[in-house]
């Protein structure tokens, strides 16, 4: 089975429910004044993060143990660059002239896997478009 | 840590792919042992010297 077939049929569903359930806390939050009721409304996507980080981790657990590796290392560079960038921008932000917005957050830790990935892969020569049978 | 892999392999006349597939793991975890990229687990490790018939410390060298 291609990867994209297997990662479809491991994190999918997961993923589909989530984009599913900030689609509907989006719509229904619209038009609710702040309170109880909109922060039931705007947590409605949380069981779906819950259960894609398990999809995802089920997922990992059945990688061969190189991969395991890779993203483990993976995990462990981005946690320590996006935190240090993150930190060193709110601290830009507390004393700083410039207005740093929160949602650069998501970027710098996309960003940071990203590039971590890379360069992981890179020094064990394990590339994306190779790693079809690596399933156990 | 130095191994004797690709040697144990190419004697045997297996690719890395098939030497991967007896070993249920992927081609480019072979290729990482091989060149010494990566230290398999010690389950791995067992497995390995299981499929050549050699014990564990003659393959792999901790010293090398």
């Amino acid at each position: 089975m291609g990867s994209l077939k297997c990662y479809l049929r491991d994190v999918g569903p997961a993923s589909l429910t989530y984009f599913a359930s900030v689609g509907a806390a989006a719509l229904l939050s619209r038009d609710l004044e702040p309170g109880l009721l909109r922060l039931a409304v705007a947590a409605l996507p949380l069981p779906a993060i819950v259960w894609m980080a398990i999809a995802e981790i089920r997922r990992l657990r059945r990688r061969d143990e190189l991969r395991q590796r890779i993203e483990l290392e993976t995990m462990t560079i981005a946690f320590a660059v996006s935190f240090g960038v993150i930190t060193a921008l709110t601290f830009i932000g507390f004393y700083g002239a410039i207005e740093i917005p929160f949602a650069i957050a998501v970027v710098i830790m996309a960003a940071s896997w990203t590039g971590a990935q890379i360069w992981v892969r890179t020094r064990y020569r394990y590339w994306w478009f190779q790693s079809n049978e690596d399933g156990r | 840590m130095n191994n004797r892999v690709r040697e144990l392999r190419s004697a045997n006349g297996w690719s890395q792919a098939e030497l991967a597939e007896r070993l249920a793991v992927s081609r480019q975890t072979v290729n990482a042992i091989e060149t010494g990229k990566y230290d398999p687990s010690l389950p791995l490790a067992f497995t390995i010297a299981r499929l050549f018939g050699l014990p564990i410390e003659t393959i792999f060298d901790p010293d090398a």
